[in-house]
């Protein structure tokens, strides 16, 4: 029988090609590793029918139809939910960096993931992507067909620009105007100050952030040995380096970088995780699950 | 700023290499993609901006080197004046000139002087010794250069007046000046007279101090045979101290070694003893700087037994060379009533002793006689010269009438310097000789005895004398004299030691009639100029040539002269400002190099 949870990996989820196909492994490989669920929606609003399948409980049989039809059928119901979840997903030049696995492409499986988590649990869902600007958004909508647009986005976007996260960031906080769950994507390479302030302004607005900052791990440990010519992938930039003579300062400016937004964060209140392209997606997923409960 | 090489500036373009170097390594170098430079920068804007400020001064130190090694290389000279002027440069290059460094330095500063001048400054550029007169013509500061590099340290001394004089200047086109590069030896500015209204400059080499050998001579050669003779070696010590050394000699597998002890400022005179068989060979003073003069090279040419005729009847001439038979004298003596009847080219010396006259026969074998080298007559005048005797003696002197003075003759001046009187010389032995007979001479070349009635007693030509009267008892009383003896063996001597015994010195033209081969086998013909010190030898003979002894003493004029022939002198540092800066450059070069290790360990 094979293990579903061995797609939460990334690096086995990037052998395939449908982002869909890699959402649903990455949700159904985690759902299916928790106990007693208690995510289970229920509503009382009508969406379908479908056929009853073995499993299915006996209660919601619809007895009326197989009085008239002889046949089994389950009778299905909008889940009830004032969540909206915004997923913000940063795609500047940055986001580009990665050897087997851009920052990019963890962060497409990982919004498509997300986005995949909540439409299951039948909540609204939309995506930002954006650079230096918002270069698409999709409000949030609870339909497949909004799901479907959701991932055709994410597929789509490219590593291009300059970073200019806070600015973004401001913009999309104007957008949105009902609470909800902004769920931000990104590796923050930006100024802190004015990143924090824009995040803290969503949660002035009553929002619940979540917000993943997605590395490589070597930004995190500068392993390079040769001196090399870096570039900027945002802005071309280059610069000879000689690694050695900069690595341990580095691994501590790097480290206080990052011990700064959690710090930070954490007084905000606001869940903030660290993801290294090579994470496996269920600490992301946990979080989101965690946000999501705080909202209902 | 001058530059002596300008070809070498173009190598400056090669600065560019480390930046090409650099920039194709950059190229080269592998390209990493990096998800933010700005937060390397923020975050290590210090370090990085050291690492990047390192590189660029790695880069800087490297272009540098180049440009410094190049820079070098084209000998830059700092500051100058550019006057335009017409310049007369005299290189000293005589032989004190070898003393350490010293004319590499006056070539240097010659070539220095050069570019100190204006571009379209002219020169005439002479070395100071042994320069023979030519044309005189002006060159412009490339070919002086040449021409200054192409003048050679010589054994030779030199006058700078004769050199003016030899060269004179024709139609500066430029106020006119005089650079003298050199030791600037009193010796050297003899008889020079102030060269105003034109200026006249000296570059001053510092001037050595030293000590060599003046003259190596035997000490005394009218002595007994014996195995052995004295030689006198005269040093000559410049330094102003006490100077401790040796004198070494050496002639083929003969050596000697002498300590001895030079005085300051004065001559010592050491005695060696060589054996009799050594006749030539090398003197050395160990331990000067001044190569030349501490060898001097001697020949002693001189018979060490004179073959005497004498030709008359036989009296105490006779027994003066060979007073007995247990005391050797340097004299073989053979006697004989006429010259016809002797083979006389087989003797040294003849002595006509009281000859009355000479035949037509006896006057040419006399002239073929004394036409061959180291050959002396010395006539004794008796009662009676006839005319051919009178006319052969012309040469020398007039022979008038016999004189018989009233008692007798004492002697009015002698010449004590002559090597016959030297023993005599402070001493009145012979003020008390009495002459009874004489006749009336009158020199036509040199008197070097007198008698106090006016009258020359004795006549010396260059290998004839001719002596007013006879060593005989009826003639002079000092046949009776201890002076008798030492007197008529040096009279004889010296007639002559002044041919065989003749000192050569680098300068000299050759007076042999054969040609002579030299050191390095260079062959010297007659009238050819000696250009260097050692042997020159011919079939039969070999001559020793030294160099001048004078040129040893390195004392630089004085401020007196200096004045006196308005002389400035001229320091090239001084007046051009910091000077040659190729070593500066070289120094800042390997600087670079340094301060490049440096970084890279940083």
């Amino acid at each position: 029988m094979p293990d579903p949870k061995k797609y939460l990996d990334p690096r086995v989820l990037a052998r395939l090609s449908h982002l869909d196909l890699k959402a649903r492994l990455v949700v159904e490989g985690f759902l299916s590793g928790l106990h007693q669920s208690p995510y289970k929606g229920f509503s009382q609003e009508f969406a379908d029918y479908r056929p009853y399948m073995p499993g299915d409980e006996i209660r919601r049989v619809d007895w009326k139809v197989y009085g008239r039809t002889d046949r089994f059928y389950i009778k299905e119901y909008l889940e009830e939910t004032n969540l909206r979840g915004y997923i913000l997903l940063d795609k500047s030049g940055s986001m580009g960096y990665g050897e087997k696995m851009t920052k990019l492409e963890y962060a497409k499986y990982l919004a498509a993931s997300l986005a995949y988590l909540l439409y299951r649990q039948k909540d609204g869902v939309g995506i930002a992507t954006f650079d230096t600007r918002i270069r698409d958004f999709i409000p949030p909508s609870a339909k497949k067909l909004g799901f479907m647009r959701i991932l055709e986005t994410v597929d789509k976007a490219q590593p291009s620009g300059e970073t200019s996260l806070a600015d973004v960031l401001s913009d999309i906080a104007q957008k949105i105007k009902r609470r909800g769950l902004v769920i931000l994507i990104s590796d923050l390479f930006d100024d802190p100050d004015r990143v924090l302030k824009a995040i803290r302004s969503f949660k002035y607005r009553k929002h619940e952030i979540l917000v993943y900052q997605v590395l490589d791990v070597r930004e995190r440990q500068f392993p390079f040995t040769e001196t090399a010519l870096f570039y900027d992938l945002e802005t071309r930039e280059e610069m000879a380096v000689q690694p050695d003579f900069i690595r341990s300062s580095f691994q501590k400016n790097m480290a206080e970088f990052l011990d700064n937004y959690r710090r930070r964060l954490q007084e905000a209140r606001i869940t903030y995780e660290t993801l290294y392209t090579d994470t496996p997606y269920d600490k992301a997923l946990f979080a989101c699950l965690q946000k999501r409960s705080r909202l209902l | 700023m001058k530059f002596l090489l300008p070809g070498y500036l173009f190598g400056l373009a090669l600065t560019a290499v480390p930046v090409i170097i650099h920039l194709w390594y950059r190229r080269r170098m592998k390209k990493v993609p990096f998800s933010s430079l700005e937060f390397l920068k923020k975050t290590e804007a210090r370090k990085l901006g050291w690492l990047r400020l390192r590189e660029i001064l790695i880069l800087a130190c490297r272009c540098l080197f180049v440009g410094l090694l190049f820079f070098s290389l084209s000998r830059p000279q700092a500051g100058g004046d550019n006057r335009r002027a017409s310049v007369y440069v005299i290189i000293d290059n005589t032989y004190s000139m070898g003393y350490a460094d010293n004319f590499a330095q006056a070539r240097k500063a010659a070539i220095r002087l050069t570019v100190a001048y204006a571009p379209n400054a002219e020169f005439y550029v002479t070395g100071l010794a042994a320069e023979d007169s030519g044309d005189f013509y002006w060159l412009n500061r490339a070919e002086a250069q040449e021409k200054i590099k192409n003048i050679a340290l010589t054994y030779h001394t030199g006058l700078l007046k004769k050199v003016l004089e030899q060269h004179p200047v024709q139609d500066p086109a430029y106020p006119l000046e005089y650079v003298y590069v050199g030791d600037g030896q009193e010796l050297n500015f003899r008889e020079l007279q102030p060269l105003t209204p034109a200026k006249f400059f000296w570059i001053r080499i510092r001037t050595g101090q030293n000590a060599g050998i003046v003259q190596v001579s035997p000490r005394d050669l009218v002595r007994p045979a014996a195995e052995s003779y004295p030689v006198a070696v005269r040093l000559q010590n410049y330094f102003s101290k006490l100077l401790p050394g040796r004198i070494e000699a050496v002639a083929g597998s003969f050596y000697l070694q002498q300590d001895c002890r030079l005085q300051v400022g004065q001559e010592t005179e050491e005695t060696i003893i060589l054996p009799s068989n050594v006749r030539r060979g090398e003197a050395v003073w160990q331990g000067d700087s001044l190569e030349a003069d501490n060898h001097y090279y001697f020949a002693f040419n001189q018979p060490t037994i004179l073959r005497v005729l004498i030709v008359g009847p036989r009296g105490f001439l006779e027994r003066a060379l060979n007073p007995s038979r247990e005391l050797k004298t340097p004299f073989s003596v053979r006697t004989a009533e006429k010259i016809e009847v002797s083979d006389i080219r087989s003797y040294d010396v003849i002595l006509l002793d009281g000859v009355p006259d000479l035949t037509e026969a006896e006057t040419r074998r006399l002239d073929n006689f004394l036409t061959q080298k180291n050959r002396a007559v010395l006539f004794f005048l008796g009662d009676r010269v006839g005319g051919n005797l009178r006319k052969f003696l012309t040469r020398i002197a007039t022979v008038g009438e016999p004189v018989l003075p009233r008692g007798y003759a004492t002697l009015e001046e002698v010449d004590y310097d002559h090597y016959a009187f030297l023993p005599f010389k402070g001493t009145a032995v012979l003020k008390e000789i009495k002459f009874y007979k004489f006749w009336n001479l009158e020199h036509r070349d040199r008197a070097i005895a007198t008698l106090n009635a006016g009258f020359d007693l004795l006549v010396v030509g260059d290998n004839m004398a001719v002596v007013g009267t006879r060593f005989e008892p009826s003639y002079t009383d000092l046949v009776y004299k201890a002076a008798f003896v030492p007197l008529v063996h040096r009279l004889i001597w010296s007639l002559v030691l002044p041919q065989s015994g003749r000192e050569y010195l680098v300068g000299d033209r050759s007076d042999q009639l054969q040609t002579l081969t030299g050191p390095r086998g260079r062959r010297i013909g007659l009238n050819e100029v000696f250009e260097e010190p050692g042997f020159y030898t011919e079939e039969s003979e070999t001559i020793a040539v030294n160099v001048a002894a004078q040129e040893g003493n390195l004392k630089p004029i004085g401020e007196n002269i200096r004045k006196i022939m308005g002389i400035r002198e001229l320091d090239l540092d001084r007046k051009q400002g910091l000077g040659d800066l190729s070593w500066l450059a070289l120094i800042m070069a390997s600087g670079m190099i340094l301060v490049e290790q440096v970084l890279l360990l940083v």
